[in-house]
């Protein structure tokens, strides 16, 4: 009779006994490369004793996640990912400006590019990630300008990530515009988007098709080029004599966060040397921001860069006026 | 006029107003923004002195007074407290205030309780039990549901109903002109209308009308609209025809192995992750694919797009609609194939004239079970769709890469109404009946031999499926234990190393999550079942379609409209593991319930009266009578919920939060960046795992299949 | 402990099931309710059980009102055509099974129900389950779980309608000792008039919903109280005769002779007699008739004539067998005449 009613007690404890003992773990959003992400986890656990728990999504999906949650944000910190979307989240009061105290020790041009607005994480640069297999069976030469992408014996063997939700795929188009001027850059795109075999929804996605020689060429930030073709990939990164243009990495403080303290101490052990260095141990190779990181010496370096205006590019009445014309010019053709 | 004598704990609702007075003393989360839910040490005290209390009231009266009483009085209190407690513990998970939740739903019980307990049919606590379940139900299917909606926003229809990526007809770049070709189909269909409906011109010309547009459209048409109307207008006829063929080659005079191979790889597709065959395809026919790169030499990419995903569907799809009429091919009664060749009809007259008028139903059922099949994939165009909009996905970018709720509520919107045009359209072809004719009672049906021809044809097509099948998910198979697929085929474990770290955590967590729902799923189902089939309940039609809702709905439409209605307060449950259990325990119901009313048709009325005149309550009765003999059905409901929980992608993408990620959620994160070896060990271990937990159970759960089969 | 029902009405949707049902069951007795399938026996017997509620009407057992108990409070036992045996359930389990929800001792309860499965004569049967058991046994269970309980009043829905007719033949006279042996209050549903006037001390008739007729079986039989009762109960014919007030009580004219009968209700003119083939003579009188057909039926031959007042079935003797189309002379010995045209007349019987 007597073990009929101990079931309930079982449950009980049962139910406790997670609870209780545990720190709050810090909640981060995660932007860049999946490795990297995981990397951060027990390192983390090992430098600080706090849990670090993240979910992977892209710097626009970041954002979406960002913006339906304002009213109760899940997540504590925001790290990695194209700058835009950063930006915009701190325009929008999604995320607060968080000066580290480290900051006077980060490169000076990404400081002055960003301004007061999010943490600069890495700068990386956009390039022509190239299957070297795919165009030597047909015979092809290697893009070397952005107005080489137009040309017609590409056809479909392009791949570049969708603008709209992608911001890899915003950089392009911006970069594109800042290179060109509007109408001249539309009109480029144009003539590229016959080439464009796919769009695709993620910034590193074309590099995957181009891995793969489902595509030859896929525009993307080089230093995912470098990764792939350090994994066993046939592929070359290769940079536009125009010019390219590049992203600044961020890192964010969220608004609200829960854990602001566990979210404070992530930010400013994030900014360290030894940890930013931990970005090339597992395949990401952009250009921490940390004066006293060591370059890795895989890091695809441009000879020539824009000047990116982030200030207006990031501003989202521009970038929804640059979406609108791309959906409405670009995607309709007929390719 | 006799007044009927109140029975249960008391006729004084005291329970019930002290679950009332604990409620309003809550110190409830005011205005937004606030820092967090109320919870703490109110609620939590107002929930266990409401379980205490509740406790009482149960034990009250019920108990025959006597020397033991006091003490079973006590035993009851300490339980009572003790599921308290627990309800509490269980729902503390970071977001809802946990008190909140437990004395609502206790008061509710409450509720329940009382007034069963003033009529003399029903037991107060099975009463208070249909409460909760009617509440939560209402909750979590149709709230969501209605909160989609209101997003909605109605000035901004025009504006996406005319945008490219929904539908973009008259495409200015090209020299023909799409909307007259589609005009021209559509008349045409017109004209076919017309000419093939004898009697009724009117409607043959509407429905040839429709037809022919609806085929214009997704012929000539570019964006979401048009590209799923065209997927889903191949992959049905293509996936009925595979299906009937099938079936037909399972009950003809085929050799047994044939059979068994059937059987075992019909399953397949059914109890692993949808989007593994787009993801196998991608290794086997991509640029770089083993068969057509390396074996044939080609050198091609054009699996990318609508012909990737509608292959993908075909195999996908294919075993549901075998497992659909499959169910009709077996009640063929084979006598009727019999008297027609004693007539004297040779065997193709015989198939003509009697096998294919009876299999009809069966395959309309089959055909528009994959058209919402095909409406609703989400993995399938999501990895192989290239850069053509689906409907179905358009949900998960418009939300999360655009993040725009009302452009994601409206591609939800009209995914819903396309899939309640599909069930209109079976309920007016083939009445209420259809849906349900899955007996799964194996008799001695099934037509008889095939004509000669035929089934060798047949025969061959199903040789080729199965190769293709087999090579497929052998491919993924192998792909794990590959360096670098397409490019470097040397041996390596790396990839399962990775997956120990990485992976392994993620499938246990999903595991956890898949049987956490499993179990309300059975649980919850049968108790509908029994609501449903055995007690008297005002709105009881209304409860069954409501539950039916929740089967119907996309999965990315669900996920939508739960992300939409609980992530503001006070309902703040994005980012908890309960949401994920919920949204996958309140998406799988239906399936509980069909379970639980199979079973309960096989329990005879006659058992429970019996047992009520031999002086068991309904609960005694209940627990000693019916759920034993359920508890076949309650094991194929858990199976196929826990199968279903794993497999699940649509509706939990939007909601998995940190350290609660999902497995599928995770591969489809792999294949989409690309890691393919360990996309591969994730698909291994899962269909591995999957086939062991259904293997594992098979002997018990004969009619699973049959199950599976009526499913969209 | 008596059984009382008064007034009760119930119906399903705008079918009245049972209308206005007043029947009392003494202490102790076995009543029959008796009727064609859809007269509402079944019905009122699940309405006793508490299975159906009623909607109009009160139902007292002894000096108890049970109108509005749930079943599982009422402690009636009942047994059910189809047996209802638990199926996952052994012999002595489905037999246990009431006495375990009373909560009574483990001890107590096993020696109860091998007692019970005893005195049903199923010892050696606990622990098989019920299935492998045959029809005749099943039932002998499902008897043993409803009295293992001790109920006041026992209630039978048609149990004997599932076994072949032999074994109810036996099972019948086992019954009926049974229950004179326990005195129990025996409430019994079942259709075939055999069976009622067999083991009943009262028959309630009943037809679409009401009741037509209540008394011990001879009473019923012999007396039935309208041409439905009468043609329910047993076998018999309808002629069509003119009916006449005589010395003591009233007559029946057939060829120019008067012949006494009995009338529920005295009345004069046209009317119908009623006449049980025990009660015809063949060749015992002078009324004419013409054989049409003779059925040899083991123990006795029937008889079906052609008379002017309409056919008439009687018993005739097994030697010389009576030739179609052969004239007889016949008598009777009693018979009931109704009213004719009183809306209810029945078909032939």
């Amino acid at each position: 009779m007597g073990s009929r009613y101990l079931w309930p007690w079982l449950l009980v404890l049962l139910g406790l006994a997670p609870v209780g003992a545990q720190q709050k773990p810090v909640n981060m959003l995660c932007s860049p490369d999946l490795a990297w992400c995981e990397a951060l986890v027990p390192a983390f656990k090992q430098a600080t004793g706090l849990d670090l728990r993240f979910v992977r999504l892209s710097s626009g999906e970041a954002l979406a996640r960002l913006r339906a949650e304002a009213q109760r944000p899940q997540f504590d910190v925001w790290f990695g990912g194209t700058g835009d979307p950063h930006m915009i989240a701190f325009r929008e009061g999604l995320t607060e400006f968080y000066k580290p105290r480290s900051w006077n020790q980060l490169r000076p041009e990404l400081r002055a590019a960003v301004g007061e607005t999010y943490i600069p994480l890495y700068m990386g640069a956009i390039g022509f990630v190239v299957n070297h297999q795919v165009l030597e069976r047909r015979g092809l030469p290697e893009p070397k300008r952005w107005t080489d992408l137009a040309d017609d014996r590409y056809r479909r063997l392009l791949a570049m990530p969708d603008p709209n939700t992608s911001g890899t795929g915003y950089t392009i188009l911006a970069t594109l515009v800042q290179l060109y001027g509007e109408d001249r850059a539309f009109q480029l795109l144009s003539r590229i988007h016959r080439n464009v075999a796919q769009y695709t929804r993620s910034g590193a996605a074309p590099g995957q098709l181009a891995g793969r020689g489902d595509v030859a060429i896929a525009v993307q930030f080089a230093h995912d080029g470098v990764k792939f073709a350090l994994e066993g990939y046939p592929l070359k990164v290769l940079f536009p004599l125009e010019g390219t243009g590049y992203e600044i990495g961020g890192l964010s403080l969220v608004k609200g966060a829960p854990n602001r303290e566990g979210a404070i101490r992530f930010i400013e052990w994030a900014l360290t040397p030894e940890v930013q260095a931990l970005a090339a141990k597992v395949g990401s190779f952009q250009i921490p921001s940390h004066t006293k990181t060591p370059v890795p010496p895989q890091a695809p370096r441009p000879a020539n860069l824009i000047r990116y205006d982030f200030n207006t590019f990031g501003t989202p009445e521009v970038r929804e006026r640059l979406l609108n014309r791309f959906n409405k010019e670009i995607l309709p053709l007929p390719r | 006029m006799p007044a009927p004598r109140p029975l249960g704990p008391t006729g004084l609702p005291w329970p019930l107003l002290l679950a009332l007075l604990a409620w309003g003393l809550l110190p409830w989360e005011r205005g937004a923004g606030a820092s967090g839910p109320a919870s703490g040490p109110w609620a939590l005290g107002g929930g266990l002195a409401f379980g205490l209390a509740l406790a009482l009231a149960l034990f009250q009266g019920r108990v025959p007074p006597g020397p033991r009483s006091l003490g079973r009085v006590g035993v009851g209190l300490l339980q009572g407290a003790g599921l308290g407690l627990f309800l509490v513990d269980l729902l503390t998970a970071e977001a809802v205030g946990p008190g909140q939740a437990a004395v609502t739903l206790l008061a509710l019980f409450s509720l329940g309780h009382w007034l069963a307990g003033s009529t003399p049919t029903r037991d107060p606590l099975l009463g208070g039990l249909t409460w909760v379940a009617v509440a939560l139900v209402l909750l979590f299917i149709p709230y969501p549901l209605w909160v989609l909606l209101r997003t909605l926003d109605l000035g901004r229809i025009p504006a996406l109903l005319a945008d490219g990526r929904f539908l973009l007809l008259e495409n200015p770049y090209t020299p023909a002109s799409e909307a007259a070709l589609a005009l021209a189909v559509g008349g045409v269909g017109a004209l076919v209308g017309l000419l093939a409906a004898r009697g009724r011109r009117f409607l043959g010309l509407g429905v040839g009308l429709a037809l022919g547009l609806a085929v214009g459209l997704a012929l000539f048409g570019r964006g979401a609209l048009p590209t799923s109307l065209l997927v889903a207008g191949v992959v049905a006829p293509l996936a009925t025809l595979l299906g009937l063929g099938f079936a037909l080659l399972e009950y003809s005079q085929a050799p047994p192995w044939t059979r068994a191979l059937l059987r075992g790889l019909a399953l397949l597709p059914l109890i692993s992750p949808p989007f593994i065959l787009a993801f196998a395809l991608i290794l086997a026919f991509g640029r770089n694919g083993f068969v057509t790169h390396h074996l044939l030499g080609l050198d091609q990419n054009l699996l990318y797009g609508p012909l990737g995903v509608i292959l993908a569907q075909v195999l996908a799809f294919t075993p549901v609609a075998y497992m659909v009429i499959r169910g009709t091919v077996q009640n063929l009664e084979h006598s009727l194939m019999e008297a027609a060749a004693t007539l004297g009809a040779r065997p193709w007259r015989v198939f003509r004239t009697v096998t294919w008028p009876l299999l009809r139903p069966g395959l309309a059922n089959a055909f528009l079970l994959t058209v919402l099949e095909s409406l609703s994939d989400f993995g399938n165009p999501l990895i192989l769709g290239g850069d053509r909009q689906y409907l179905a996905t358009e949900v998960f970018v418009a939300f999360t890469g655009r993040y725009d709720p009302v452009e994601a509520s409206f591609y939800g919107v009209v995914l819903l109404l396309l899939v309640f045009l599909v069930f209109f359209l079976q309920y007016r072809w083939l009445g209420r009946a259809a849906f349900i004719t899955a007996t799964g009672r194996p008799s001695r049906g099934g037509g008889g031999p095939l004509p000669p021809g035929l089934g060798a044809v047949l025969a061959g097509v199903f040789l080729l499926w199965a190769v293709l099948t087999l090579g497929l998910y052998g491919s993924v198979a192998v792909g794990s234990l590959v360096k670098l697929w397409g490019f470097d085929y040397t041996f390596t474990l790396r990839h399962y190393q990775d997956f120990l770290v990485l992976g392994l955590p993620v499938f246990l967590n999903t595991l956890k999550v898949a049987f956490y729902a499993a179990v309300p799923t059975a649980l919850l189902g049968l108790f509908l079942a029994y609501v449903l089939q055995r007690q008297e309940l005002p709105g009881k039609r209304v409860l069954e379609a409501m539950t039916l809702l929740s089967f119907a709905m996309p999965g990315t439409a669900m996920g939508v409209g739960y992300v939409l209605a609980f992530n503001p307060s006070p309902w703040v449950l994005t980012g908890t593991t309960l949401i994920l259990v919920l949204a996958l325990v309140f998406r799988e119901v239906p399936v509980g319930v069909r379970a639980g009313v199979a079973g309960l048709a096989q329990v005879d009325r006659s058992l429970e009266e019996a047992s009520a005149t031999l002086g068991a309550s309904p609960l005694r009765t209940l627990a000693r009578v019916v759920l034993p003999l359920l508890f076949p059905a309650f094991l194929a409901g858990l199976v196929f919920a826990f199968v279903r929980g794993m497999t699940a992608v649509s509706q939990v993408v939007f909601l998995v939060g940190p350290g609660n990620l999902l497995a599928t959620v995770l591969l489809l994160g792999w294949v989409e960046q690309g890691q393919m070896g360990r996309a591969a060990v994730m698909s291994t271990v899962m269909v591995l795992s999957l086939v062991a937990a259904t293997l594992l159970l098979w002997p018990l759960n004969r009619r699973l299949d049959v199950r599976l089969g009526g499913l969209p | 402990m008596g059984l009382r029902l008064e007034g009760v009405g119930k119906r399903f949707g705008p079918v009245p099931a049972v209308e206005d049902l007043s029947l009392e069951v003494p202490p102790g007795a076995f009543l029959t309710l008796l009727g064609p399938s859809g007269c509402g026996k079944s019905t009122t017997l699940r309405l006793v059980a508490g299975l159906e509620l009623v909607d109009t009407g009160r139902i007292w057992l002894g000096e108890r009102e049970i109108t509005h108990l749930p079943p599982h409070q009422r402690g009636l036992g009942m047994v059910f055509q189809n047996y209802a045996l638990f199926p996952h359930m052994s012999v002595l389990e489905n037999v246990a099974y009431g006495l375990r929800s009373r909560g009574l001792p483990p001890a107590e309860v096993g020696l109860r129900a091998r007692e019970a499965l005893r005195r049903v004569g199923l010892e050696g049967f606990e622990n098989r389950p019920p299935h492998t058991l045959s029809g005749g046994q099943q039932q002998r269970v499902a008897l043993a779980r409803a009295l293992v309980l001790e109920p006041p009043v026992l209630l039978l829905d048609e149990p004997l309608s599932n076994l072949d007719a032999q074994l109810r033949r036996q099972l019948r006279v086992w019954l009926k000792s049974l229950q004179g042996e326990l005195g129990i209050t025996t409430l019994y549903v079942t259709h075939d008039q055999e069976e009622a006037l067999g083991l009943s001390d009262l028959v309630a008739v009943m037809r679409g919903g009401r009741l037509e007729q209540v008394g011990p079986p001879e009473e019923v039989y012999r007396y039935p109280r309208n041409p439905f009762v009468a043609s329910f109960m047993g076998q018999g014919s309808f002629l069509e005769v003119l009916v006449e007030p005589g010395a003591e009580g009233l007559r029946a004219q057939l060829d120019g002779l008067g012949f006494p009968v009995w009338a529920p209700e005295p009345f004069t003119g046209p009317g119908l007699l009623f006449l049980r083939p025990e009660e015809v003579v063949l060749g015992g009188g002078s009324l004419p008739g013409r054989v049409r057909t003779a059925l040899f039926l083991g123990e006795r031959v029937e008889v079906y004539l052609e008379t002017p007042w309409g056919p008439l079935l009687a018993f005739g003797p097994r030697e010389p067998r009576p030739r179609p189309g052969e004239a007889v002379a016949w008598g009777f010995r009693g018979g009931v005449v109704y009213p004719r045209g009183a809306g209810d007349v029945p078909g032939p019987a």
